[in-house]
């Protein structure tokens, strides 16, 4: 006997199907494009910073966090080149300080820094936007992860994530030049930044962590006046007097850099080009390497990877940033 | 992804469903809160500024309509017309005003304290940071049609505040058009629509399509545009021919992309939205690509520039004048190109206060200008030659000179100055040493970008011939229709220029 089904229940019972046809699709796919265990549990988003877990174990001396502003201002391989310690920005836009612990912690599983340095304009990141398109992303990911590592449709046809390690370290190499204008400068003020109360929460994670396995926490603050202000710096300074913890605020050093915002940045102070980087890796280097007695690996045949990753990256420069 | 699109795309969502669980009377109602909710979202307090400009145009068009008394004289009732004219003319006034006061006081400021240095004076307008609203060139236009067109009398004022304020800020078009006229689109905004499965069935289809083209063709080109864009003296050869074609493709599947984005999201509320493309690269005159690109932009500055200057009779006696002084082609065409010259003079600084937009304006003023005038001496030539204007080697021709046509406009458009548009164009013939992946894009990438422009001109290709393929599609068996759809979702997910893997590319139309 023929049942009825009415047009808007088969309409209804089609549509189901077909999203479970469609979602299910997406899981095969992103089965397809799945990452490496300790890659997944590190929550990152980025494809090059993601390379990071290519490195050989044990290998990496700095870990740098933090936002955009770390991959344009802090070239690994300039500070390896000239003070022989090997590190890697663990950067990626609008990176939250909850995304930084996600990731220190799975890295630590593989490597044993000496020092962690924690740009610390990730702290400021909490309008509300920002942490809900975050949230909403985190969300999102984690019912679609294809929509994070679908980038790696690329390893079906080999090519450079097959090879693994990123010449630059996570560095975004970009020449371009868009000068600073503006007047705005570092003002000293009375007032104090209060920080969110989750970023600081994961602050004193990130702090209890490099404390437990006995690594060097640096606060630093890269060329910024966009966005950079006396409150904030009252605030972080705080934190660190009392916690015993260094802190730089790179804004207050530019002359001691040489640095010029009519040359060093590539939108207009927001973020550096390849000059103005060079110049914070240049004084950021020697810092380190003078502060936490970091070792020389340049002779190291442990390191030999370095040296050809090194040979790299200037051909990279060369090339104009393209690998 | 753009963070405002993730907005857009969660708020559609969310308006979808709640528009259609309301009843139809209140369906418009749906559509304006979410429209609001989507515009504070995106731009917060700045939705001051569209409700003022709403507000502005809904006053003064009640005003204007107060119907004249029997026993008002005629006397009087010039005396009324005289004022609603001056009243028409003070809100357009105060609406550009505001545009123009955010959009280009820097821009004129700059020019005018470079001339006033150069007459050596002191005094200088200080440069201010201006917030500029989302939406606002686009809302502007379709406020200022409206009360030029309750001016001329087209259409009884709206009498409903939140209904004007939808019509100025449905959330669809607020990022990037289509710019509506009052008259085509309010009665579809407010009619509350049945739910139609086969609308809403293409209206998702439309969307995958707009977003196939942003995402996997428009988004994926950027990288090569944005690399050599942003530093044109370093590349030459090749690569800026690279740069000139693909700039222009990457316009055009950006903006239609979210055109189709738009249209789709409005045939999910049942709202046919106007068409603002008509595949203009196939267009074989300057003329003709502007009547198939931007097409709501040109339709608005045809009517509300374009016959305003023509049949200003201030410029009709001067064309009488130069008529009297010599009669020939230019003197009769002389309103139509004192419009012409008016026309593209807008449509240049709407664009955005640049001298590269206004030299992109007069560059099609040119064009088409020296076209009209030479059609006669063409028309002669071919008769002589005895060519049939159809020729088909005649056609090719015309569509190959409007290519190049488009292709130097839009990098003109596209480059970050003029000086660079300069550098792009002089170095095409100096050679360029670097590869092809140093241009932002390897081969896999350019697999996906040739696989997805092939696609939009297979489409492309269909619809010139009059085949329309979502019908097509949406009449195939079911198993062929969802694997289409399935196949085009999943592609998208995979192959798509988006996450972090990839650079935030900006609405290029949405900054204008």
């Amino acid at each position: 006997m023929e049942r009825h089904v009415s047009p808007r229940v088969r309409r209804i019972l089609k549509a189901c199907i077909f999203f479970v046809l469609l979602i299910g699709l997406l899981h095969g796919a992103a089965y397809l494009v799945r990452p490496e265990a300790t890659v997944r549990r590190a929550q990152t988003r980025s494809q090059e910073s993601v390379r990071v877990f290519e490195e050989p174990q044990n290998s990496l001396d700095v870990l740098f966090f933090g936002h955009s502003g770390v991959y344009s201002a802090i070239s690994p391989m300039e500070m390896y080149r000239d003070y022989g310690f090997t590190s890697y920005d663990c950067s990626q836009p609008a990176q939250l300080p909850w995304e930084s612990e996600h990731w220190l912690r799975a890295l630590t599983e593989k490597q044993t820094p000496s020092v962690v340095v924690f740009e610390v304009d990730q702290l400021f990141y909490d309008k509300n936007v920002t942490v809900a398109r975050n949230s909403a992303e985190r969300l999102l990911y984690g019912v679609f992860p294809v929509l994070k590592n679908h980038w790696r449709w690329k390893h079906w046809f080999g090519g450079r994530d097959a090879g693994g390690r990123s010449a630059t370290k996570g560095f975004y190499y970009n020449a371009s030049v868009r000068p600073y204008k503006g007047k705005k400068r570092f003002e000293k003020t009375e007032t104090v930044y209060e920080i969110g109360k989750k970023q600081m929460q994961s602050l004193e994670r990130v702090r209890l962590l490099c404390e437990k396995k006995k690594i060097s926490l640096l606060l630093l603050e890269v060329p910024s006046l966009v966005v950079w202000d006396g409150s904030r710096y009252n605030a972080v300074r705080g934190y660190a007097e009392r916690h015993g913890l260094d802190f730089i605020d790179l804004n207050q050093r530019l002359e001691e850099m040489a640095f010029d915002w009519k040359t060093d940045t590539r939108d207009k102070g927001d973020h550096l080009n390849y000059s103005g980087a060079r110049k914070v890796s240049h004084y950021l280097g020697a810092y380190l390497k003078g502060r936490y007695a970091l070792a020389d690996r340049r002779e190291d045949p442990a390191y030999a990877t370095w040296k050809e990753d090194l040979r790299r990256y200037e051909e990279i420069l060369r090339e104009g940033g393209k690998e | 992804m753009n963070t405002v699109m993730l907005i857009y795309f969660a708020v559609l969502a969310a308006a979808v469903l709640v528009y259609y669980l309301v009843p139809k009377r209140g369906r418009w109602i749906v559509l304006l809160a979410f429209s609001l909710l989507f515009y504070v979202l995106a731009s917060t307090y700045l939705v001051v500024f569209v409700l003022a400009t709403a507000a502005s145009v809904y006053f003064s068009a009640r005003f204007l309509v107060r119907p004249a008394a029997e026993w008002e004289e005629e006397r009087a009732a010039r005396r009324r017309k005289r004022n609603n004219k001056i009243f028409v003319a003070l809100t357009v006034t105060f609406n550009l005003a505001v545009l123009g006061f955010l959009k280009y006081y820097n821009f004129f400021g700059e020019t005018f304290n470079s001339l006033l240095s150069l007459a050596g004076a002191q005094v200088r307008l200080p440069a201010l940071r201006l917030v500029l609203p989302l939406g606002i060139s686009f809302y502007t236009l379709s406020a200022v049609g409206y009360m030029v067109d309750i001016g001329r009398g087209r259409f009884a004022p709206e009498r409903n505040f939140g209904k004007l304020c939808l019509f100025l800020c449905f959330f669809p078009l607020i990022l990037e058009g289509p710019i509506c006229r009052y008259g085509q689109t309010a009665g579809e905004l407010c009619e509350g629509h049945e739910f139609d499965y086969r609308g809403v069935l293409f209206g998702v289809q439309r969307i995958l399509w707009g977003l196939f083209k942003k995402i996997v063709v428009a988004d994926r080109l950027y990288l090569l545009v944005k690399t050599v864009g942003d530093a044109p003296a370093q590349f030459g050869g090749y690569a800026s021919v690279l740069f000139i074609l693909c700039y222009t493709l990457q316009l055009y599947a950006d903006f239609s992309g979210f055109i189709d984005i738009a249209l789709g999201s409005g045939e999910l509320f049942g709202v046919r939205l106007p068409e603002n493309f008509r595949r203009p690269f196939f267009a074989k005159s300057a003329q003709e690509f502007w009547q198939r690109w931007h097409i709501t932009l040109g339709a608005w500055l045809k009517e509300y520039v374009f016959y305003t200057v023509a049949l200003n009779p201030r410029v009709i006696a001067a064309g009488g004048k130069l008529k009297k002084i010599r009669k020939n082609h230019f003197t009769k065409m002389f309103p139509t190109l004192a419009a012409l010259l008016a026309v593209w003079l807008c449509n240049g600084l709407w664009h955005g206060p640049e001298w590269k937009y206004i030299v992109y304006g007069m560059y099609y003023f040119v064009i088409i200008s020296a076209g009209m005038l030479c059609e006669p001496l063409f028309k002669k030539v071919y008769a002589k030659c005895g060519i049939s204007p159809e020729n088909r080697a005649l056609n090719l021709f015309r569509h190959l000179r409007t290519l190049l046509i488009i292709f130097v406009g839009e990098t003109i458009f596209g480059a970050n100055t003029l000086g660079d548009a300069w550098i792009i164009f002089s170095s095409v013939f100096r050679p360029y040493g670097g590869t092809l992946a140093s241009l932002g894009l390897d081969l896999r990438e350019w697999i996906i970008a040739l696989v997805g422009l092939g696609l939009m001109l297979a489409v492309g290709i269909c619809q010139e011939r009059g085949i329309s393929v979502r019908e097509k599609v949406g009449e195939a068996v079911l198993p062929v229709r969802w694997a289409s759809y399935l196949g085009v979702a999943v592609f998208l997910v995979l192959f798509g220029a988006y996450g972090d893997a990839y650079a935030v590319v900006p609405f290029i139309y949405g900054n204008f």
